[in-house]
């Protein structure tokens, strides 16, 4: 939890920054679906990659795989003719064999995991450019209205995913409460209040994902914008921005579509006074720790604000912004996301029973934010459909099914777990599957997304960001040791960067340079994060067990 | 004022671990070319009061005083510096290297950045005469005997000026000869003025060789006993602190059906024996020997860890073969493996998700989902019926003590609920108190109709806790004895190779 927290907290310091730097162009609409594609693809090879670091291995031949995946598939369309069942078929079953046969080279010839993969790397790439003649293939123009769509469709709106989310929201505090009400029929509702409280934000974000299909004037839009920060006009052009070139289905309903965002903005709002309250009540249990997380944000902010408005003025002198105001932007951030990482923990840790209030606090924070993008105005990418599904069915196998809890402990402790009835071997092999799986799903995104494939580059040195986002989302290479969230969330800063280096120009031969400074910053900061709560930890247990030693003498 | 020549004192140490106070306000004298032995059951301290001397730990409280000079014994170099060395019970030689690079592990002589390989032989062919050891230092460490081996260490000692030896055990692994021949070298030692510490569980050596020997029971100092004081039953009356009769008190059980009937059986480790023994419902039966004896590696067969090479396996009374622990497990067999934290627990991971990772499937929700519930009463269970000390069930069995660990892999066992249960070493360097309830946890069970078949190198387990005791020597069962006939005696006639009376 507390790692998924840290990288986390990376990855809205990485939004934040970057959006700053760039004078706003990272939240515009092109950029952001371009960043979700990017990181459902990788986010699917991290989950893969993932699974085989937890059992304390690795997967290089993930890149080539990628690769001879692209080549398969350009082959078997194209060339060879085959239908795209036949094709889709070709790609899975080579893929999860070459994942069977990783597995049982590792666990039946006892090779190491590194060695097997790199000699995977090393034939994958040499049989794509040899089956290919390294010749660069496509799909042409045939399948844009097909097969294509399963990497460049856009299904359905943000706005959909807000309805969804809200009615979710919803009806699990509803769950809550009518289960609260069966349990402790004696307490009665006083404990109710926060999920009323929840059920009906979340009836409010729900809403504003609809207010979307509602014709709205265009005077009434303009209205209720006034008391938001949601820009109708943009910024750089003085016409009205985005409403041709976003909406043009529903072209009537032209203006509505900026209500999601207002009504947001406007449901968002809350958070300050909810913020406030919190503060107040940590101030009067842990003044001191209080003092200094709220010490920390607000100076932060205060910073961020003036930084991010220099920012500006550069930009609109049409000026280089220069190294001194990234330092000044990133410091200053810094410092106001190090203050609300405190001021989260410590509220969680010294008030439990507000958590409830934390929580919904956190959510209408999260709708303010969404509401400064235009993230609502996007459609959702098809990949991102792939990611989400592969990373629900990916946790759940690995949090609530027996077989999770197997590759954790084996990972931990072969031995152990053998000796504990575990068939650790076919555990070892469906980890490797699992991975060749996800890669062949990425593969095949990848594939159709570029629509050209260069059998000697196509996926080169992909193994090594799927391998950074699972470090980066807190798996070990040790083993035993890894969630999903977290490898998504890692997937995605590793995309936020890469985006930044682009988006400010900065040389992009230093884009390996800086994505290696990064993680190694990230994981340094990680084990001394880890040593410390170590350290902690082992303080309060010797605490805690010489009390259960006088309560419970034998 | 009769401590004038006190090399070493240690006062009032004081160290704890989590969960458990490893040392309470010990003390520890050590004169000048005095032979000191450290006893006490596993557990007591011994050890880790060594490795604070060695400066491989530090202390929470206390005081080292070396030759009346107060030390901090930070680090394995400061130790070192003040002469004091320790030789581990698990030697700690680089196989791969020369008996000479061993010695001078990490002060190489060198002439100008280079390795003086010249000085190196020289040096190192003149300790190894020291220690009576006449073989080539460019022999490779791992080609010595563990006898061998103990003597370079001891030379390695000597050539770090020790004034202060510590040796953990020494003889465990040795023959008689080589056990001899350490004593000799050792003799030697205290004419040159070096003053030994020695730890050692067998109180025949001790009794022979200390001027002094000092007790510690439970992380804390007992007494010491000097020259005639020094008896085998003033040994083990302070080390126990109570009369063996009080402290083991087997009943015997009625007997049922056969659980377990082995014919013929040949493990891996000794494909030429073959072994055949029954076990009954309701028996505990103690399985003895030497250290290599193969007892081990005859649970390893049972459970399938190294599958037999042949024989015949009776379960209940039906013949079955057992290729993985899987299907021990699903014919009712658990095993308490020896080693606790290398194979009997998941450290990382929590006490309920240890209790419950071999009852994991058997609970299964449509055979894929975890039971969380079942855990959890499972766990809650274990932790009241075993006594287990933990806060929680959620807590990281790494950081209970060894005792409570055990209770944890035992939990995990008998939530499978098993018909035949196969320990190997179960109190191995556990706290009495804990012994003392896996004991009475035994009892239980066999009372219940399990059938418990227990592995310990302790004597007085053995005659203390089984119904029935198998003796195994070099891989084969040289006999069994019925608890009448069952005494030290008996039991290492059989363990030393002589037949059956």
């Amino acid at each position: 939890m507390n790692k998924i927290m840290g990288i986390l907290m990376l990855l809205v310091f990485a939004c934040i920054a970057t959006n700053i730097l760039s004078g706003g162009n990272f939240v515009i609409p092109f950029n952001l679906q371009n960043l979700m594609v990017r990181t459902s693809m990788f986010g699917i090879i991290g989950i893969g990659v993932a699974f085989v670091i937890i059992t304390g291995g690795i997967d290089l031949s993930i890149g080539s795989m990628i690769g001879l995946i692209g080549c398969l598939m350009t082959l078997s369309l194209m060339k060879w003719e085959f239908s795209i069942a036949t094709t889709l078929l070709i790609v899975l079953v080579v893929s999860v064999g070459l994942g069977v046969l990783h597995g049982v080279l590792i666990t039946k010839a006892h090779l190491q995991p590194f060695v097997v993969t790199l000699c995977g790397l090393l034939i994958y790439r040499g049989a794509a450019r040899w089956i290919t003649d390294d010749a660069t293939g496509g799909f042409g123009q045939d399948y844009n209205e097909s097969l294509r769509l399963l990497a460049t469709g856009r299904p359905f709106s943000t706005s959909a995913v807000l309805i969804v989310l809200g009615i979710a929201a919803a009806l699990y505090c509803i769950g809550r409460i009518s289960k609260a009400a069966t349990d402790h029929e004696q307490t009665g509702g006083n404990t109710n209040g926060k999920w009323i409280f929840g059920i009906v934000i979340s009836v409010g974000v729900a809403l504003s994902g609809t207010s979307r299909f509602y014709n709205f004037s265009e005077q009434t839009v303009l209205n209720l914008a006034n008391y938001t920060s949601v820009e109708i006009y943009n910024k750089f052009d003085s016409e009205k921005l985005d409403i041709k070139t976003l909406d043009e289905s529903h072209p009537e309903k032209r203006p509505s579509q900026f209500m999601p965002e207002i009504s947001l903005n406007y449901l968002g709002y809350l958070a300050l006074p909810l913020a406030i309250a919190l503060a107040i009540f940590f101030l009067q249990v842990d003044r001191k720790t209080a003092g200094l997380a709220i010490l920390l944000l607000v100076s932060g902010a205060a910073a961020t604000y003036f930084s991010s408005n220099q920012v500006q003025k550069l930009f609109a002198n049409r000026q280089d912004i220069g190294m001194a105001s990234i330092l000044k932007v990133t410091l200053s951030l810094g410092v106001f996301i190090l203050g609300l990482d405190r001021f989260l923990k410590g509220v969680y840790k010294a008030l439990p029973e507000r958590r409830g209030l934390l929580v919904i606090t956190c959510v209408l924070a999260m709708c303010w934010l969404v509401s400064q993008t235009p993230i609502c105005r996007v459609l959702v990418p098809a990949p991102m459909i792939f990611l989400t599904v592969i990373a629900i069915a990916a946790a759940i196998f690995l949090n609530q099914t027996i077989y999770g809890r197997y590759l954790l402990a084996l990972g931990n402790n072969e031995t152990a777990a053998r000796l504990s009835g575990i068939n650790t071997d076919r555990m070892i092999i469906l980890a490797y599957v699992i991975c060749a799986f996800c890669t062949a799903i990425s593969g095949i995104l990848f594939a159709l997304d570029g629509n050209s494939i260069q059998p000697a580059g196509h996926g080169n040195f992909y193994e090594l960001y799927a391998i950074a986002a699972a470090v980066l989302g807190g798996c070990s290479l040790r083993g035993g040791e890894g969630s999903i969230a977290g490898v998504v969330i890692g997937a995605a800063v590793m995309r936020v960067l890469y985006n930044s280096i682009t988006l400010l120009k900065i040389p992009t031969t230093l884009e390996f340079a800086i994505i290696g400074v990064v993680i190694m910053i990230g994981v340094l900061a990680d084990e001394a994060v880890k040593k410390l709560n170590h350290k902690k930890r082992q303080q309060e247990e010797v605490l805690r067990v010489s009390l259960v030693d006088e309560t419970n003498p034998d | 004022m009769p401590d004038q020549n006190l090399i070493l004192n240690v006062r009032n140490l004081t160290k704890r671990f989590p969960g458990v106070v490893a040392l309470n306000n010990v003390q520890l004298k050590l004169h000048e070319g005095e032979f000191l032995s450290l006893i006490g059951e596993n557990g007591a301290g011994k050890s880790t009061l060594m490795k604070i001397l060695a400066g491989v730990q530090l202390q929470d409280e206390g005081t080292v005083e070396v030759s009346g000079q107060t030390v901090r014994m930070d680090s394995v170099k400061t130790s070192q510096a003040h002469g004091v060395a320790l030789i581990h019970q698990e030697l700690n030689l680089s196989e791969n290297l020369s008996i000479a690079a061993n010695i001078f592990l990490g002060r190489e002589p060198t002439t100008t950045g280079f390795l003086n390989k010249r000085v190196i032989h020289q040096e190192a062919s003149r300790f190894l005469g020291m220690v009576g050891l006449d073989i080539d230092p460019k022999t490779l460490a791992g080609d010595l005997s563990i006898g061998q081996q103990q003597l370079v260490e001891i030379a390695k000692a000597l050539s770090i000026d020790a004034r202060i030896l510590i040796m953990d055990e020494p003889t465990s692994s040795l023959s008689a000869g080589e056990s001899e021949r350490l004593f000799e070298v050792i003799a030697d030692l205290r004419q040159r003025g070096v003053s030994i510490i020695y730890i050692s569980h067998r109180l025949a050596e001790v009794k022979m060789l200390s001027d002094r020997v000092t007790i510690f029971r439970d992380g804390e100092y007992v007494g010491d006993l000097v020259g005639d004081e020094i008896t085998h039953d003033a040994m083990v009356k302070h080390m126990v602190g109570r009369d063996i009769s009080q402290y083991y008190s087997h009943e015997p059980n009625q007997t049922g059906d056969a659980i377990l009937e082995v014919a013929n059986l040949r493990t891996q480790a000794n494909p030429d024996h073959e072994l055949s023994f029954k076990i009954m419902q309701g028996e505990i039966v103690g399985i003895s020997g030497l250290v290599g004896a193969g007892r081990t590696e005859m649970l390893d067969a049972l459970f399938g860890v190294a599958p037999a090479i042949s024989g015949t396996i009776k379960v209940q009374g039906c013949p079955v073969t057992i290729t993985s622990p899987k299907d021990a497990i699903a014919l009712g067999l658990a095993l308490v493996p020896e080693d606790r934290k290398g194979q009997g627990l998941i450290l990382p991971m929590s006490v309920k998700e240890n209790t419950s990772l071999a009852s994991l499937k058997t609970h299964a929700i449509s055979r894929i989902f975890r039971n969380s519930e079942k855990e959890s009463q499972d766990t809650d269970l274990m932790i009241k019926r075993l006594r287990t000390k933990t806060p929680n069930a959620d807590q990281v069995v790494g950081f209970l003590s060894g005792g409570n660990q055990q209770k944890v892999v035992l939990g995990k066992w008998l939530a499978t609920d098993p018909t035949l249960l196969l320990l190997d070493e179960p109190t191995r360097g556990i706290d009495i108190g804990a012994k003392q309830e896996i004991y009475q946890l035994m009892e239980e069970l066999a009372a219940q109709g399990m059938a418990v078949l227990f592995v310990s190198s302790e004597l007085e387990e053995i005659i203390g806790m089984s119904d029935r005791t198998i003796v195994m020597h070099e891989g084969r069962i040289t006999g069994e004895i019925s608890r009448e006939d069952l005494t030290e005696e008996s039991i290492m006639h059989l363990a030393t190779g002589g037949d059956h009376q």
